[in-house]
Formats: structure tokens, sequence, C-alpha cells
């Protein structure tokens, strides 16, 4: 097969102003990168109209996508759907036993944090929007959301799905934001060990897993611990199930994430526990933080966004 | 066929080429597979670049090739400016051999890719190190750049079939 003719033509760089453009192109590119590397307010506002100009039309290209998924996967299901229904029966008696003991610690939690008038810093829903895009870059781990500034979004926010921590917000545009994935190379995310207590910071590393760094000296992670957030950064709301640890060896710790990374669809976005913190305008005189102190008091809350149930992503006690 | 309606005709089939690469760049988002990238994506607009630098220079201008790649780093939120420096150097290279590859087989044109290939994933890689101030694994990118051969054929087969329809009897 014979590629289509073509007429040659003289390098690009054989006129002066051909020199020129390309020169100007890139100067402008280097430019780019610096204001990137300083996290430029330009550049997310840059992200987000492009996020804002592709995600209805990757709303509507990733629907038959997602169809075709969803098929495959119901096929593949069909093969398993015995041994499927006796792992989920046996689970099922094992989950119910665990509700009867988690609705006991709740009570008594409640009872405590009523008697120790302890804050509880409860989480806001801001909003649940559907994965549109993801990166396809070898060195970015980031997703497309359409949901942005006009349904509350915004930077620093939390994404979670129903397991555990997703990522965050890094750039809202007027429909839709991109989320940064708690494995790319950029995410930072205090955490600590739930069995231990002992702080660490989950680094991503662009591949499936991440890496606690800055363990203190004699912490001694073990295979499987959970690993949750702690609040500190002001960024993650506290006790947000990470993910587990999978790897202890001489190279360090490995954590493997909960959220279902690799099949997103629909997520939660809610507020970062810097807000939770931040005093209401009702409240500016009497000086009360907006973190609810009374257990009981959860009716009386303002409408809006909703709380993010006990029972989903902030499951890792359990 | 009035003259403005062939104007406007050429017009719009002169803005093909760079739609195309806007459209592809979008479908480099969609999640298909392994949502977090863990399964490479082809640079499906680095072929766009080096079939149009070959084939038909002149519906490709280097400030389209520009335009590309910053729409691609804005989407991808990687690196801002990362693939538009890559594309621009390979359009610059290519313009400069493009007369090896003219009235080749596709076999060729096929060959040619791979040190283009080479080429963009080493200066992708270079910027990244530089820009993160670490050195990445380029494991990665090896993945990404096969597939990215891999895929070629398939896409310069489509290019090739966009092309013919784009040229005017």
């Amino acid at each position: 097969m014979k590629a289509p003719i073509a007429k040659t033509s003289k390098g690009l760089l054989a006129s002066r102003a051909g020199r020129w453009v390309f020169a100007g192109l890139l100067f402008f590119a280097f430019i780019l990168l610096i204001l990137g590397r300083v996290n430029h307010p330009a550049i997310d506002k840059m992200r987000a109209v492009a996020s804002d100009f592709s995600s209805p039309i990757l709303g509507f290209l990733s629907r038959p996508v997602d169809r075709m998924d969803a098929a495959f996967e119901w096929a593949g299901s069909l093969t398993s759907l015995v041994a499927e229904n006796t792992r989920l029966r046996a689970e099922n008696e094992r989950l119910l036993q665990w509700q009867s003991a988690a609705l006991a610690l709740e009570r008594e939690n409640l009872r405590l944090r009523a008697l120790l008038n302890a804050p509880e810093l409860a989480s806001k829903r801001v909003a649940t929007p559907r994965v549109v895009g993801v990166s396809g870059g070898p060195f970015v781990r980031s997703v497309m959301i359409n949901a942005g500034r006009v349904n509350g979004v915004a930077r620093d926010q939390v994404v979670v799905d129903e397991l555990g921590l997703v990522g965050r917000v890094f750039a809202a545009g007027r429909v839709a934001a991109r989320v940064l994935l708690v494995t790319d190379l950029n995410s930072r995310v205090p955490v600590r060990l739930q069995r231990t207590g002992d702080p660490a910071i989950a680094r991503g590393r662009n591949d499936a897993s991440l890496e606690l760094v800055f363990l203190p000296p004699g912490a001694e992670p073990r295979l499987n611990d959970a690993v949750v957030t702690t609040g500190e950064g002001g960024i993650f709301p506290p006790d947000i199930l990470l993910g587990h640890v999978d790897r202890v060896d001489g190279q360090g710790v490995g954590v493997r994430p909960i959220a279902l990374l690799d099949r997103l669809e629909f997520v939660q976005v809610i507020e970062p526990v810097s807000s939770l913190l931040k005093i209401r305008p009702e409240e500016q005189g009497g000086n009360a933080p907006a973190v609810n102190t009374d257990p009981q008091a959860k009716d009386a809350e303002p409408k809006g966004p909703e709380a993010v149930p006990q029972s989903g992503p902030r499951s890792g006690a359990l | 066929m009035s003259e403005r309606s062939s104007l406007v005709i050429t017009l719009l089939k002169g803005l093909l080429p760079f739609l195309l690469a806007l459209f592809l760049t979008m479908m480099m988002q969609l999640p298909i597979g392994d949502g977090t990238g863990n399964v490479p994506v082809p640079h499906l607009t680095l072929m766009l670049v080096y079939y149009w630098s070959i084939h038909r220079p002149e519906l490709l201008s280097v400030p389209a090739v520009a335009a590309i790649g910053l729409f691609q780093d804005l989407l991808w939120g990687g690196p801002p400016g990362l693939n538009m420096i890559v594309l621009l150097v390979a359009r610059v290279i290519l313009s400069n051999q493009q007369a090896l590859f003219v009235r080749q087989s596709f076999g060729v044109g096929w060959a040619g890719f791979v040190p283009v290939v080479f080429l963009a994933m080493g200066l992708t890689w270079l910027i990244v190190c530089l820009y993160y101030g670490m050195l990445v694994s380029m494991l990665p990118l090896v993945g990404h750049g096969l597939v990215t051969l891999a895929a070629y054929p398939l896409l310069g087969w489509l290019f090739g079939r966009f092309d013919r329809f784009m040229k005017p009897d």
C-alpha cells in the first residue's frame, strides 16, 4: 500500500519568519511550564476553560463506552453467578454482625462525645458528579468530573467514592472540574496507621499504589493495616479510609488505595476540612465554629449540602 | 456550486486535521479500560502530527500544532507546555525530513515513526524530570510509546482515508 503522494517542502526553519514563530511558541511553552511549576492561578483558569469546553462532548462520548463496559462486566459475571451468590450470602451474614457492633459503638461514641463536649467534623457533600474523562498521559493520574462552580465545586475540595478517598479537586471550571487522584506523583495525603496511630504522609507514585513516607522511628506497619486520613493540613477530613498496607520491605511501605480508581463512575465531592472550621455568618456574633458539637443537633442544621453518611468512606474503623 | 460555497468548503477542509486533532485529544480522555491511566493510551495526536507533517504539511501549521499540544496539556492535567514542546519539535524535525518519507510505502512510513516516538518519549521524560526535579520512572513511557507504535497502522490507515476524502477530485 502506497501512502498518499505529497509535495515536499523546505524545512520550517528555512525562513526567518518560520524560525521566529517556532522560537516564540517554544518560549511561550517554557513560560507555561514555569507558571505550572509555581501553581499560578492562570494555569488553573486555562485548565478550567479546557475542561468546560470538553466536558459536554466527553459526557456524550463516554456513555456508549460505559454501556459497553457494563455489558462486558455483566457477561463476565454470568459465568460465576452461583459462586458469587454463596460468597455474598456469607458476607451478608458477617456484615450483619458487624452492623450491630457498629451501631452499639456509634451510640457509645455519641454519648461520650456529648459528655466531653468534643466537636465532630461532619463532612458536607457538595455534589455527586459522574467521571467523564481520565488523563491519558503516562505521568498524570487525574479524572474529569461533570460538576463545576455552578454546582458548588471548588479547588481543594475532597473527592471520595463509596469505599474511600479518591483525591482532591485541583481545577474547577464552570460545569466541570479536574480531580488529582491520590496515586498521582503530586499527591500528598497526611495519614495515620489506624492500628497504631502512627502518622505518615501517603505519597503518590503514578502507579497503582502509594508510598508511606515520614513514618516515625519505631513504627511497625503490618500488611493489611488500614490507613486513614488524619485531618491535618486543612484539606482531607479525618478518618477517611485511604487503603491498606500491601508492602513492607527494605524499600519502604506501600499502600493500595481502597477506592475503585480503576473504574470510577460516580464520586462524591465533599468540603475540605478547613471550610468545616470556618465560622458561619449567622454564628459570627457568638464565635461558634461550624462544627457539630451536639450529636442531637443534626436535624437543626440549615438546608444545603448533605452530610456524608458515616457508613460511606469513613468506615475504616471496622 | 457557487464560488462562495466552494471557498467555505475549502476552508473547512483546511481546518479538518486541526479539528480531528482536538477530537482525538478528547478521545484520549475517555475512561476506557483502566480509568487511572495504568493501561497506556496511544499518543493519538503525535500520530496525527507525524502523518500530516509528511503527507499534507500545508494543512497543519506550526501554530495549529502548538494549539493542539496546549489543549492536550490542559486536558491531561500534567505539566502545561509539555506536549506543546514535544509536538512542536516533532513537527519541525519532520518538516526537514519530509523528503525521506514522501512516496514511500506504508511500511517505511511506519518504520519512520519509530525514531519519532523514541524522540518524543525521551523529550517527555526529560521535561518531566526537570519539571518535578526528580528522576521519574521511564516504564510508563515505554508502555505509552509501544502502544503508540502498535496503533499507528490502524490510525495511519484511517488518516489516509480521511486525507483522500479531503483532497479535491
